[in-house]
C-alpha cells in the first residue's frame, strides 16, 4: 500500500499547480471567443499535448491496457490505427482545413462549425443534442476509470473518490474555459508521458527484458490452467501474443469495435476537432504533429503491452491469468498490477499519470457538453424563434452566452457523475468505443463534405446525420449483443436479446451504421447532381 | 522474412501480424516526427 501522506502531499503540489494554470485560465478569458476557442491563440506543443492528453485517458491506460491484460497484444493494432489516423490523417487531412474555416466562418465550436458551414441551425441543434445525450457515458466512463484508481490505491470509497474527482475539474473548466483547459491539459499530457515510460521501463525490468517477458507471454498460453481461458479459447482466442483467428467473436469485436472504433471515431470527435481551431496557423499543426505522433504511440503502446505483460507477473505470482486475479473486472488489471508490482514510488507517479489523464479527458468533455449545451442549442432555440443571427455578436448577448457555456457546462457534470454512478463494473473500454463509434457515424460524413465541399449540400449532411445516428442506435438497441441486452428494449418487443444472430451480434454498430450514413450522403449528392445537370443540357 | 524473423528474435513475439503492429505503429510515429520537424519552420499562408 501506497504512504498516503506521501500520495497527498505530491497530489496537494500537482493540483496547486493546476490550479495556478487554472487561474491563468480564468484571468485571460475575457469573453466567449477566450472561454470557446482559447483565442485562437495556443502554442503548438500546448495543442499536440492537449490533444493527445484528451485523446489518450484513463480510458485507454486502464479500460483497453486491461482488454490488453484479457485478450493480449493483438490491442497494438489500435495503437496503428490512433498514431496514423489520430494524429497523421487528423492533422494533416482534417485539421488543416478545419482550422481555416474555423477561422473563415467564426466558428466557435464543432456543432457551430457545421451549422455555419451549412447555414444550417437543424446541423447545429442536431450535433449539440448528440454529443449531449452520447457524451456522458463517455465521460462517466472517464470518471470511473479515474475513481477506480483511487479507489485501488489509497482504499478510499469508490463514491467518494468520483465526486472528489468531479468537483475539482469542474472547478477549473468552469472558471477558466478552454484555455485552463488546454494548460492543465499540457501539464498532464507532460506527467502522463514520464509515467508510461517509467512503466515501460520498470514492467519489462521485472520481467526479466524485453525478449524473455514476451517468450513468456507467448508460452502462457499452454501454461494457464485451460478453465481460466476456455471461454476465451472458444471465442477465437491464441494466447497473449497472437492474434485471434480471424472471423472469430473475439476479432470481431477487437477489429471492431476497439480497433475501428476508436481508431476511425477519433476524426469526428467533437472535443478535438475544436482544437484545431484553436492555433492561429497551419504550421502550428506542422509542430503538433512531431509531438502528437510520438506520445500517442507511447501512451497506448505501453498501455497494450504492459497489459498483456502483466498476465506473466500475475502467473508467477500465484499462477493466475490477469482475469483471474482481478475476478474478470477487466478495469481493475492495469491498477491492480501496478500496485503489487511497482515501488511505491512509482505507484505515486503513476497514479499522479493516470489522474492527470482522466482530468484531461474529463476537463475537455465538460468543456464540449458545456459549450453544446450553453452556446449551441442557445443558438440553435434563438434561431428558431427568429431572434436576428446578428445577436450573436451583440456584447449583451455575448456575455449572455459566456454564461451560459459556464452554466451549461455545469449542468452536463453533473448529468455524468449521475451517468457514473449508475454505470455497470468493466464498462470503461466499452463506452469509450461506443462513444467513438458513434460520433464517427453521426459526424464524420457531414464533417468531411464542410470541409472539402465548395457548395455542401445541406440536405445531403442532414440525411447523413441523421441516418448515421438512427443506425448506429437501432444496431445498438436490437443487434449488438453486449448492449442491446444490457438495454432490453429488443428483449421487451421482440421476446429475444438480438434481432440478428451470430456473427452479427458482435459487429460494431459503427461498421453498419457509419458505411449507412456515407452512402445515404453519397446518394443524395449525385441526386442533386444529376438534378443540377439534367436543366441545363435539356 | 528475414527482418520479421530478426524482429522475432528480438522481441521474443511470433506472430508476424503481432510484429507487423508493433514495427507500423513505431514507423507512424516516426513518421510524425519527420513531418513535423521538416516543417517546422515552413512559411504559413495568410488565411484569406
Amino acid at each position: 500500500m501506497v504512504d498516503t501522506w506521501v500520495f497527498a502531499v505530491i497530489t496537494l503540489i500537482y493540483l496547486t499547480v493546476i490550479f495556478y494554470l487554472g487561474y491563468l485560465g480564468y484571468k485571460r478569458t475575457k469573453g466567449h471567443d477566450d472561454y470557446l476557442i482559447a483565442g485562437r491563440k495556443i502554442n503548438p506543443v500546448v495543442l499536440a499535448l492537449s490533444y493527445g492528453a484528451t485523446f489518450i485517458s484513463t480510458s485507454a491506460i486502464v479500460g483497453f491496457g486491461g482488454v490488453a491484460g484479457q485478450l493480449g497484444m493483438s490491442l497494438m493494432w489500435l495503437t496503428v490505427l490512433v498514431v496514423m489516423v489520430g494524429i497523421l490523417i487528423a492533422f494533416i487531412v482534417y485539421g488543416k482545413r478545419t482550422r481555416r474555416l474555423g477561422r473563415k466562418l467564426n466558428a466557435l465550436t464543432f456543432p457551430d462549425l457545421l451549422g455555419k458551414r451549412y447555414g444550417s441551425p437543424f446541423m447545429q441543434g442536431v450535433s449539440a443534442l448528440v454529443i449531449l445525450v452520447a457524451m456522458p457515458l463517455y465521460s462517466a466512463a472517464v470518471l470511473i476509470g479515474g475513481a477506480r484508481f483511487i479507489e485501488t490505491t489509497l482504499s478510499v470509497n469508490f463514491d467518494a473518490a468520483l465526486l472528489a474527482f468531479a468537483l475539482i475539474v469542474a472547478l477549473y473548466v468552469i472558471l477558466g474555459g478552454l484555455i485552463a483547459v488546454m494548460y492543465t491539459d499540457a501539464l498532464q499530457g507532460g506527467i502522463m508521458l514520464v509515467g508510461m515510460i517509467v512503466l515501460i521501463i520498470l514492467a519489462y525490468s521485472l520481467l526479466g527484458g524485453v525478449t524473455q517477458a514476451n517468450a513468456d507471454l507467448g508460452a502462457l498460453v499452454d501454461q494457464v490452467d485451460p478453465s481460466a481461458i476456455s471461454g476465451l479459447v472458444a471465442g477465437g482466442f491464441n494466447g497473449w501474443t497472437a492474434m485471434p483467428d480471424a472471423g472469430s467473436p473475439i476479432w470481431l469485436t477487437l477489429i471492431t469495435t476497439i480497433t475501428l472504433g476508436v481508431g476511425i471515431g477519433v476524426l469526428a470527435q467533437p472535443q478535438l476537432v475544436v482544437r484545431f481551431m484553436t492555433v492561429k496557423d497551419d504550421r502550428a499543426l506542422n509542430r503538433a504533429i512531431a509531438i502528437g505522433g510520438p506520445f500517442t504511440l507511447i501512451m497506448t503502446g505501453v498501455a497494450f503491452t504492459v497489459g498483456a505483460l502483466s498476465n506473466v507477473w500475475f502467473f508467477k505470482q500465484d499462477g493466475l491469468t490477469a482475469m483471474q486475479a482481478v475476478d474478470n473486472n477487466v478495469d481493475q488489471i492495469i491498477p491492480l498490477f501496478i500496485n503489487q508490482s511497482m515501488p511505491d514510488l512509482f505507484v505515486i507517479v503513476f497514479m499522479l499519470a493516470l489522474l492527470a489523464a482522466a482530468m484531461s479527458t474529463l476537463s475537455s468533455l465538460f468543456h464540449t457538453m458545456g459549450t453544446s449545451a450553453g452556446y449551441d442549442l442557445r443558438q440553435y432555440i434563438n434561431l428558431k424563434r427568429k431572434r436576428p443571427i446578428k445577436d450573436a455578436e451583440d456584447h449583451a448577448e455575448r456575455r449572455a452566452s459566456f454564461k451560459a457555456s459556464r452554466v451549461g457546462t455545469l449542468a452536463m457534470i453533473v448529468v455524468s457523475v449521475i451517468v457514473a454512478y449508475l454505470m455497470p463494473i468493466s464498462i470503461i473500454a466499452r463506452a469509450t468505443a461506443m462513444f467513438m463509434g458513434l460520433c464517427a457515424a453521426a459526424f464524420l460524413p457531414s464533417f468531411t463534405h464542410a470541409l472539402y465541399s465548395k457548395r455542401p449540400s445541406t440536405i445531403a449532411a442532414k440525411a447523413s446525420l441523421a441516418v448515421g445516428t438512427v443506425t448506429w442506435f437501432m444496431w445498438t438497441a436490437f443487434v449488438h449483443i453486449k448492449e442491446s441486452s444490457a438495454i432490453g428494449l429488443c428483449q421487451w418487443l421482440f421476446g429475444r436479446p438480438s434481432l440478428l444472430d451470430s456473427p452479427w451480434t458482435v459487429v460494431d454498430p459503427l461498421v453498419i451504421a457509419l458505411p449507412a450514413s456515407t452512402l445515404v450522403m453519397i446518394m443524395i449528392l449525385l441526386i442533386q447532381r444529376q438534378r443540377a445537370v439534367i436543366p441545363t443540357t435539356a | 522474412m528475414r527482418i520479421i524473423e530478426e524482429v522475432h528474435m528480438m522481441l521474443g513475439i511470433e506472430d508476424p501480424y503481432i510484429i507487423a503492429a508493433y514495427v507500423l505503429s513505431i514507423t507512424f510515429a516516426l513518421i510524425s516526427l519527420a513531418y513535423g520537424l521538416l516543417k517546422w519552420n515552413q512559411e504559413v499562408e495568410e488565411d484569406g
